[in-house]
């Protein structure tokens, strides 16, 4: 698979990097090379390397292996909708962000309601009844029965 | 010992237990029965749920919903053809044929009963292997501890995935994630990059919402489909398709056992899981049927083999958790987490200084079969509901979930952050079939690997050759030799042809 090579030399990448960064880490003073902090990581990186450089290299192999023996396999392609990902992606970053602004329990009506309508919900009522009934279930769950602490407001109440 | 049990035993009849197992088993069964979801990800939102409880009870109510998760995703393997989890998708393979056949009910029984007795000879191995393995690790000195880790590091890297070097991949990454933070030996900070909240490391929980739950929905909204329903199922007008008598049940007792063990033998072995014992067990049970050409056609034996094999799994698999401290599952991993939260700290000591809580935990689990078996009954009646379930309203529920659950491990927004990262890269990972559970593992135990590996070279004053002057550490060793030729031959079965694993490709496994 071509993917897998760029991921492997990616992978590989990031091994160089965090080989970098470990370096950089403070020693202190120890007696042993295994004491310093960054021994593990030196290990981790290590490792990322070469299991990134192994993807690539035996995708590599395995692409002309099978440009030799079979060729003209079309694989079957998923119908795959990325808008739609990148659309709950979007509204899962803008619960994170005005969760902390608005509080729990607006937040999670207005959102949940728009989370129904992007995974097909299109019945009004449908949505309302739920983002309003399972919210205030979850607050009344959470803060009242289990005592879990939800996130808060700043500017306006839960 | 028998103290520790009649004490456990006292510890068990509490009202607030027998409450937890009968919740858990529901959410458990209900969740295990959805499609896209499973008992790691309901691990995974219901570990927050249980900082308030006593450590027995939050333990019981998680044990549950493993079990009742790993039963539930039967019910939609054999109504609708998508496995709940990954390890119900053996019982699909007959489950959906015997369902076409208007056979569903007797499918559905068989599961139940299959899954009730696996799981009572899981929690029987672990009653009897646990005390035993628990001895045997007190010897354990940091060279062993090392040499184990990186052994069951190395076993659920190499086999959880389709590919051993992406798993060899996931397994470094979990490991760089664990290392963030301060450092275990000298507290330094590595890789903080100035953040004031990674100072402490990654926490586990929301890390793993991320991983599991959230990158499910990012998967799940690549094929929302408006309006889509099921077909629905035939009815045979036979009444004895919609019942099976206790006589037809024991007719199966040998595939059972065999079965029963085959769960017990993978689910020990560290970080494999259901989904392997399953087929394994199947494959056996084929070899062994005298109809063998109509496994995956709608042979009851099929069904019995990956139900007793996916349940023993879920207790055997707390036996090198319990004992070792090293998950034998990935929800068992998620346990571990649970365990560590509530200050029961799993390896040797737990035996010695917890000896009571853990006999509760263990006579909760033999409650559990019973729980099974009864609420299993009155999911099989309601079953085809459940997994009727719109998506629409489910995997947004599921979202919100994951943020109360991770924001609930520390109250912190930080955390909210991490999970979504998480989810991002979980998604990622999935998409490019990396597996995530050795990921998991691997983050999980990777802070007792690097500390018991520095120990031993400071110890040995950074020779290696310690390692090689310890007779358990030989041990190890050579286990890990002959699972070096294991690996090595079964790249060449990979590469020499087709086998059963291909057949599940045909079905929709989440």
């Amino acid at each position: 698979m071509k993917s897998d090579v760029t991921i492997g030399i990616l992978v590989s990448f990031l091994g160089i990097m965090v080989l970098f960064f470990s370096q950089r880490i403070i020693s202190g003073i120890t007696k042993f090379d295994v004491l310093t902090p960054h021994f593990f990581p030196t290990i981790i990186a290590i490792c990322l390397i070469v299991f990134g450089l192994g993807l690539s290299i035996s995708n590599i192999i395995n692409y002309y292996k099978k440009n030799q023996s079979i060729s003209n396999i079309k694989k079957e392609k998923e119908r795959v909708d990325y808008f739609q990902v990148l659309k709950v992606i979007l509204l899962t970053i803008v619960y994170i962000f005005f969760i902390e602004l608005f509080g729990f329990i607006l937040t999670t009506i207005i959102v949940l309601g728009l989370l129904m309508y992007l995974f097909g919900e299109r019945k009004l009522i449908d949505i309302v009844i739920v983002s309003i009934v399972t919210t205030s279930l979850f607050y009344y769950f959470f803060v009242r029965l289990f005592n879990i602490a939800l996130p808060t407001k700043i500017f306006l109440y839960r | 010992m028998l103290k520790d049990i009649i004490l456990g035993f006292h510890i068990f009849l509490s009202i607030n237990n027998i409450i937890a197992i009968i919740i858990g088993m529901i959410i458990g069964i209900i969740v295990g029965a959805l499609p896209g979801l499973g008992p790691s990800i309901a691990l995974a939102i219901m570990i927050p749920m249980t900082f308030t409880m006593q450590p027995a009870t939050a333990i019981l109510l998680l044990c549950a919903v493993y079990v009742g998760g790993s039963y539930g995703g039967s019910i939609s393997s054999i109504l609708i053809n998508t496995p709940g989890t990954a390890g119900a998708a053996a019982t699909a393979l007959d489950g959906y044929p015997l369902a076409k056949q208007g056979k569903a009910q007797k499918a559905l029984l068989m599961a139940l009963y299959a899954s009730t007795t696996g799981h009572f000879i899981g929690t029987l191995s672990l009653l009897l292997l646990f005390p035993y393995l628990s001895m045997l690790a007190l010897k354990f000195a940091p060279p062993e501890i090392t040499l184990l880790v990186f052994l069951a590091l190395t076993i659920i890297a190499s086999l959880s995935g389709k590919s051993i070097i992406k798993g060899l991949i996931a397994a470094t990454l979990g490991m760089l994630f664990s290392s963030i933070g301060l450092d275990p030996i000298i507290g330094v900070r590595r890789f903080t990059f100035g953040i004031l909240g990674l100072d402490s490391g990654l926490e586990l929980v929301p890390s793993v919402i991320g991983i599991f739950a959230l990158s499910e929905i990012f998967i799940q909204a690549e094929n929302i489909l408006v309006g889509h329903a099921q077909p629905a199922l035939p009815q045979s007008n036979n009444l004895n398709d919609q019942k099976l008598p206790i006589r037809e049940f024991f007719e199966h007792r040998i595939n059972i056992i065999r079965s029963s063990l085959v769960g017990i033998f993978i689910g020990i072995l560290p970080g494999i899981g259901g989904s392997t014992a399953a087929f394994f067990a199947y494959a056996q049970a084929k070899k062994a049927s005298k109809n063998p050409k109509t496994f995956g056609e709608g042979n009851i034996e099929g069904i019995c083999a990956a139900e007793a094999a996916n349940n023993a799994v879920v207790s055997s698999a707390l036996v090198p958790l319990f004992s070792l401290g090293i998950p034998g599952s990935l929800a068992a991993a998620l346990l571990l987490g649970a365990l560590l939260i509530h200050g029961l700290i799993p390896g040797p000591q737990l035996f010695k200084e917890q000896g009571p809580q853990m006999y509760a935990i263990i006579i909760g689990l033999f409650a559990c079969t019973i729980s099974l078996y009864l609420i299993g009954l009155g999911a099989i009646k309601i079953g085809y509901l459940v997994t009727r379930i719109k998506a629409s309203i489910l995997f947004p529920i599921v979202l919100i979930l994951c943020v109360v659950g991770a924001f609930a491990t520390k109250n912190s927004m930080f955390d909210l952050k991490v999970m979504f990262f998480f989810g991002i890269l979980g998604y990622l990972l999935r998409k490019y079939e990396f597996p995530l559970s050795p990921l998991v593992i691997a983050f999980i135990l990777c802070n007792k690997f690097e500390v018991a590996l520095r120990q031993t070279l400071i110890i040995s004053e950074g020779s290696v050759n310690i390692f090689f002057k310890r007779p358990l550490c030989l041990t190890f060793i050579i286990i890990g030799v002959f699972f070096l030729i294991g690996i090595i031959m079964r790249i060449s079965k990979q590469r020499s042809g087709p086998n059963l694993l291909a057949k599940i490709k045909k079905i929709k496994i989440y």
